[in-house]
């Protein structure tokens, strides 16, 4: 593209070149991201739709699985290409294509959560004369969620697991949550809490596609007012944001933790007081856990995913550290 | 009709060269070469004898419009006189505007791609890794891949470091080879893409500075007590009189 900062008319020769590639790119993009989930009729419907809009602005046909140049967004598709790995943690998967990338197994095959990429790969079964099971991948984003980011970030221990009942607090609209529920699988149970309603409602809605996740809209303050929801949970989990987040947390764990369970706590400095410096904020809060018969285990930043965020593990001593 | 003459009978022409020890004076010289060059010198030297007929015969008394309409500099070169806008001030802001704000647009067409991008290329985690210890002794001790109950191969590999077991379950020399092999795919790719970025960072950051131009120039056509500066970096800028509005 034609750019030349300066004079007036470099400008705007400029803008012409711009034009043109902006359209290209943007129909080829479109068709070819959502094109490559093929099958279903909802996803050819958008492949045409993106083609449609592309194509009088002189970018490429749309209907392609291939159009423009893929870039960023039609990167990851399904297919030959990408193989996936088993991760250190049971139920996360990395797969290897154009890039690397964290993956989850989709529960509720053929949905989309946030708008997030899903990664279809054939599973040869074993026994002979059956044909190949498709499997679907979420790819989980470690810029938006701050459990992907540490787990990026190579946590040890992460406590959720293939059939783990967990506890998490702040759920906000559920993106995380339907990743926690992925990992977890059939056998486990997210009991989802979030306050407020308008994400509430977006948790709400997730949760109908994925039985093993539980919705909860309540104070996470007040866990007394869902105990008849929850039972004992292996693990609880908490991002809320609150100054008082480590008394939420302790209160949470005291009457629905199992002894030696799990604490997964993401803490934004910010939030918790914005005059001291982030690691003392930590070191604060990783105090005040100990102070609860929360053992810290690890510690970790999530740069350069979110910025003064941490992530603490810890492991919950019921009969004192 | 092509002449029925036989090649070998042809003695082939061959033209002379520049001489070894007259290389440094370039290409030798032939009579079609010279006809060029002396054509042009001929046209020069006619040309030059007309403009000195002209200035013989110039009549000093007589009036030229360029006289007023044209001033030369110091240097005696001859200074275009400005010719008045075609457009009128409030076109100009206007178009300013127009430009600012399909700027500011392609800025943000940028920002949103470099960050649809850094997303997808997912930069690997930097972030500060704490364990916990008991106590001094394990502090001592402490051995990161004993931690991780993983291979000494894999530590590095922050996002995703197997464990010992689970490298034992499948086939370790098989995983490394699959590792291997996508790794280097990968990372051409990668190196692709992250020019790309880099490209895309370069021009948010040039529209940017354009983008600050464009809204500079509009304000300085405001009314306002203003004084132009010079930064540090030699670069100018502006500073408005604070003026209390009612």
């Amino acid at each position: 593209m034609a750019f030349t900062p300066g004079s007036r008319g470099g400008a705007r020769g400029g803008r012409g070149g711009a034009r043109g590639g902006f359209g290209g790119s943007r129909g080829g993009a479109r068709g070819g991201a959502r094109g490559g989930f093929g099958g279903g009729s909802r996803g050819g419907a958008r492949g045409g739709f993106g083609g449609g809009r592309g194509a009088p602005r002189g970018g490429a046909r749309g209907g392609a699985p291939r159009g423009g140049r893929g870039g960023a967004r039609g990167g990851a598709r399904g297919g030959a290409k990408v193989v996936i790995e088993p991760h250190r943690h049971a139920g996360v998967f990395i797969a290897r294509g154009k890039e690397d990338l964290l993956v989850t197994k989709n529960i509720a095959p053929g949905d989309s959560v946030y708008g997030e990429k899903r990664i279809s790969v054939e599973e040869p079964s074993k026994e002979e004369g059956v044909p190949p099971t498709k499997i679907e991948y979420r790819v989980w984003n470690p810029f938006r969620s701050k459990l992907a980011a540490g787990v990026m970030g190579g946590l040890d221990e992460l406590f959720i697991a293939p059939g783990k009942k967990v506890l998490y607090l702040g759920a906000a609209s559920g993106t995380s949550v339907s990743h926690v529920a992925d990992v977890v699988g059939p056998e486990g149970v997210v009991y989802a809490v979030e306050f407020s309603h308008r994400p509430g409602r977006e948790l709400i809605g997730m949760a109908k596609k994925r039985p093993n996740v539980i919705p909860i809209i309540e104070d996470a303050r007040h866990p007394q007012k869902y105990r008849m929801l929850v039972g004992m949970v292996d693990v609880v989990f908490a991002d809320v944001a609150q100054p008082d987040q480590a008394r939420i947390i302790a209160l949470n764990s005291h009457l629905f933790l199992k002894d030696q369970g799990g604490v997964v706590i993401s803490i934004k400095a910010n939030c918790i007081d914005s005059t001291v410096d982030a690691e003392t904020v930590f070191a604060r809060e990783v105090q005040k856990l100990r102070e609860e018969r929360i053992k810290p285990l690890e510690q970790l930043t999530l740069e350069p995913y979110e910025r003064d965020h941490c992530i603490v593990v810890g492991r919950y001593m019921r009969s004192g550290l | 009709m092509a002449k029925l003459v036989h090649n070998v009978q042809k003695k082939q022409h061959r033209e002379r060269a520049q001489p070894s020890e007259r290389r440094k004076l370039g290409l030798l010289e032939k009579k079609k070469d010279y006809k060029l060059r002396a054509k042009d010198r001929h046209a020069k030297e006619a040309y030059l004898k007309l403009l000195r007929e002209k200035a013989k015969n110039r009549n000093p008394d007589e009036y030229y419009h360029a006289m007023v309409n044209r001033t030369t500099n110091e240097d005696g070169i001859m200074l275009e006189k400005e010719e008045e806008p075609a457009l009128t001030e409030e076109e100009i802001y206007l178009v300013k505007t127009q430009n600012a704000t399909y700027v500011s647009a392609m800025r943000n067409r940028d920002l949103g791609k470099i960050r649809r991008m850094k997303q997808a290329l997912s930069y690997g985690s930097e972030g500060k890794h704490t364990v916990f210890v008991d106590n001094e002794t394990e502090l001592e001790t402490f051995d990161p891949v004993k931690f991780f109950k993983t291979d000494a191969r894999l530590l590095n590999q922050r996002e995703n470091r197997l464990k010992v077991d689970q490298l034992l379950d499948g086939d370790l020399k098989n995983y490394d080879q699959v590792f291997e092999k996508t790794k280097l795919d990968t990372d051409a790719e990668k190196l692709k893409q992250l020019k790309l970025l880099k490209s895309h960072m370069d021009r948010a950051k040039k529209l940017q500075e354009l983008h600050n131009e464009i809204v500079i120039s509009k304000e300085l056509t405001k009314e306002g007590e203003k004084e132009k500066l010079i930064g540090s970096d030699g670069k100018p800028y502006y500073k408005w009189k604070t003026q209390r509005k009612r």
